[in-house]
């Protein structure tokens, strides 16, 4: 919605936000036409002006929103020499920023497809969905000589729950209800804020 | 005229520093934005350079040595001296810098004789910076500056030992037109290959500019510079250029070319400078030059551009044009052939282009950034929304800004005309009409503003339009890149041409923008651009005089100076 809401011009601003509304209301029937429809909307911008958006939304918006846990738990794991990897269903644009802000070695985000210098509104595949493809995921762990079985994963959705089976060590953090369903099914460790934890208490 | 010397392939690496240590150059346009950071970057990195001579014009009571002398202690240019030197600045300037009075309109650039029977036998090179680059000036001014300047000066460097000169023009004097321009000159074919005489051409010009001041200047001396303007622009346009500045700096160029002697000569052009990438600062810039006005243009009411978004606009940050003047001049210094002839063209088109859609959305883009971060919220909610977008047909064609120009005009006349007072009962006069009164004076007052406004922006796109809409230039840069590639991977890092590495983006929104918003866009407000508090040097600037010995000048008390390029 920000980047739709920040096209050149009137008409692209209207159509791109009318567009990201259909897609919200196409999410939970079809979550990849929604994502197809959703994307749609940057059709014509130019790769500076997603660039500086995505820029700005991730220093003003995602950075911001970390909670100290998290911070915490990405500041052990690199103080113990692991590989920090970022996987997001945005675009680089966006992970991209978070990324290099928190230090992250890799990020799995999803890339648009450019003609001359704008955006066609297309991703490129591999795309990554709301949940990660379990391939992808392996192959990408043997080309970075990652061993599953000894990584930590962390998700808050019920969509997080696919990534966490992947690996040997899950973590669900401030998860909604069905994953917290989950992780307790499974016996994963459930990490929660201390501000919803006096909430709940 | 075809460059008669070509860089030979294959030899040793040449030294920028080696083919300057111990040399002595005389500048001119030293007032000037390139003159001034070009000297400051021979003095930062090139320290062993001989002697710089600097022509200055005495003015306004301050002595040509004195308005040098406040250039060194006020300029930003020179913060990179004054924090490598500190206190002992001045002793480094005094081996260094030596001042001359002259004007550049006047033979021999007014130079006294007997200072130049002291300066000639040890100058190894004259560097023509000085220049008019108003794009519609008095043609009379731009013959006398651009032209005859650049003779004059020629004339003064076949005097010298070194009998070398290198003539600052312009990438555009290439005219007007949409192709690959080359580093060559043809003497007497003009851009859409009319045939001319250069001389027979300016001496036309000035005779109907005399004709003109003859019927007109008396009575209306307005009018009189309307029309030698007018017929300037026309004689341009007709030969196949697009305003008068390129077209005297062209004129200039055709003469040089036509000189027959023993002088060595190298046309540098740059193309549109701009501001510095890191030296002597990220974001310095000096005066209106081509970005400001179209970058002032996104912040006004008028949002629908006439760019064409393909066409070229070829920047280069001034650090970047210092560094290919270096280069150049070396190359001049190491050649022992006389009477060379070469042409340098300073650009990015060729080889890491910019268009001008791009420069425009980069432009808009950075300012939705300040918006939008703005403690004012008709700026965060409103401005921060509104983007200027290039619009298809030309600034002539567009009938919706005189429109509306006139249309601001007519009311704003409409309300200056009207007094409530007249119109109301006479209960409702008391109560409401002086406030009433003042509303509408206060309507009027803005409404005339925004009438000139766009005014202003009528005339800079009509201005602007061979630019952004109507030619398409790529300059190609072959020669300062050979000779980049031809430095020690230390020398290349300090004088190698490097508009190859230009990001764009971050260069537009981080340097370039926050550079004009702060030193050239307050002059089109009418305000001031910033200067340095003053950091008095521990001794005068050394200025040539006529006598046997140099005099110490007494600085003048301080006085403004103005930075555009100017006549010295």
């Amino acid at each position: 919605m920000w980047l739709a809401s920040n096209a050149p011009g009137l008409r692209h601003r209207i159509f791109g936000v009318g567009t990201v509304a259909l897609s919200a209301s196409l999410g939970a029937r079809d979550p990849g036409m929604a994502r197809t429809v959703a994307w749609s909307m940057l059709k014509g911008l130019s790769e500076d002006r997603i660039a500086v958006l995505g820029e700005d939304w991730a220093q003003d918006r995602v950075l911001p929103s970390i909670k100290p846990e998290a911070q915490r738990l990405m500041d052990e794991a690199r103080a113990r020499g692991l590989v920090l990897v970022l996987i997001s269903e945005s675009i680089t644009q966006v992970a991209g920023p978070a990324q290099r802000a928190l230090g992250f070695d890799h990020v799995l985000a999803n890339t648009l497809e450019w003609g001359d210098g704008h955006a066609t509104g297309q991703l490129e595949p591999p795309i990554v969905g709301s949940e990660v493809d379990p391939r992808r995921l392996r192959a990408f762990a043997e080309r970075e000589a990652i061993d599953l079985s000894q990584s930590h994963a962390y998700g808050a959705h019920r969509r997080d729950g696919l990534l966490l089976s992947l690996v040997g060590r899950p973590c669900a953090i401030d998860p909604d209800r069905e994953l917290d369903r989950v992780a307790r099914e499974l016996d994963w460790p459930v990490v929660r804020s201390a501000r919803l934890e006096r909430n709940a208490s | 005229m075809n460059a008669t010397r070509r860089l030979p392939i294959g030899e040793l690496a040449f030294s920028v520093r080696e083919s300057l240590r111990g040399r002595s150059v005389l500048v001119t346009g030293m007032t000037g934005f390139l003159a001034k950071v070009w000297v400051a970057f021979l003095l930062d990195r090139v320290p062993d350079i001989g002697t710089i001579t600097v022509l200055a014009r005495g003015k306004r009571g301050q002595s040509a040595g004195a308005r040098v002398q406040r250039i060194f202690e006020r300029s930003p240019c020179f913060r990179p001296l004054r924090k490598a030197h500190g206190a002992n600045l001045g002793a480094f300037l005094e081996r260094k810098i030596e001042v001359v009075s002259g004007d550049v309109r006047r033979p021999m650039l007014g130079i006294d004789e007997r200072v130049l029977a002291q300066l000639l036998p040890r100058l190894d090179a004259v560097v023509h910076v000085a220049g008019l680059t108003d794009f519609e000036p008095d043609p009379r001014d731009a013959i006398a500056v651009n032209v005859r300047g650049a003779m004059h000066a020629a004339d003064l460097a076949a005097r010298t030992s070194g009998k070398r000169f290198i003539h600052i023009s312009t990438c555009y004097v290439a005219g007007q037109g949409s192709r690959e321009v080359q580093e060559d000159l043809h003497p007497g074919i003009s851009p859409n290959g009319t045939r001319f005489d250069p001389e027979g051409e300016l001496l036309a010009l000035e005779s109907v500019c005399s004709a003109i001041d003859a019927r007109l200047e008396r009575d209306d001396a307005a009018e009189a510079r309307r029309e030698r303007v007018s017929t300037g622009m026309k004689r341009a346009v007709a030969l196949g250029w697009p305003n008068l500045y390129t077209y005297t700096k062209a004129l200039a160029e055709h003469l040089l070319a036509e000189r027959d002697e023993a002088l060595s000569i190298t046309m540098v052009r740059p193309a549109i400078v701009e501001c510095a990438r890191e030296f002597p600062f990220p974001g310095w810039n000096e005066g209106m030059n081509t970005s400001g006005p179209l970058v002032w243009l996104i912040g006004t009411p008028h949002r629908r551009v006439p760019f064409q978004p393909k066409n070229h606009f070829d920047v280069v940050p001034v650090d970047t044009v210092a560094r290919g003047m270096t280069l150049a001049l070396a190359d001049a210094l190491r050649d022992p052939t006389a009477g060379v002839r070469a042409v340098w063209q300073l650009a990015s088109s060729d080889h890491n282009p910019l268009t001008i859609g791009r420069a425009l959305d980069l432009s808009t883009i950075a300012r939705r950034r300040q918006y939008a971060k703005s403690e004012d919220l008709f700026e965060r909610f409103v401005l921060a929304h509104l983007d200027s977008v290039p619009m298809n047909r030309a600034a002539e064609d567009d009938p919706i800004l005189p429109a509306a120009r006139k249309a601001t005009r007519l009311l704003r006349d409409a309300l200056v005309d009207l007094n409530p007072e007249h119109y109301l009962p006479a209960g409702l006069r008391e109560r409401f009409g002086e406030n009433l009164t003042k509303k509408i004076r206060k309507a009027a007052k803005t409404l005339g503003t925004t009438s000139r406004t766009l005014g202003q922006v009528e005339q800079m796109l009509r201005v602007y339009q061979p630019f952004v809409w109507e030619d398409d230039l790529i300059f190609a840069t072959s020669r300062v890149r050979a000779a980049t590639a031809m430095l020690s991977e230390l020398e290349r890092s300090s004088f190698g041409f490097d508009a190859h590495t230009i990001d764009w983006r971050s260069y537009w929104i981080d340097v370039q923008m926050p550079g004009l918003d702060k030193w050239s866009l307050p002059l089109l407000r009418g305000e001031r651009a910033p200067e340095d508090p003053a950091c008095p040097l521990d001794r005068e600037v050394r200025e040539l005089v006529h006598e046997e010995r140099t005099i110490v000048e007494r600085p003048q008390p301080s006085m403004m100076l103005s930075m555009s390029e100017d006549a010295e």
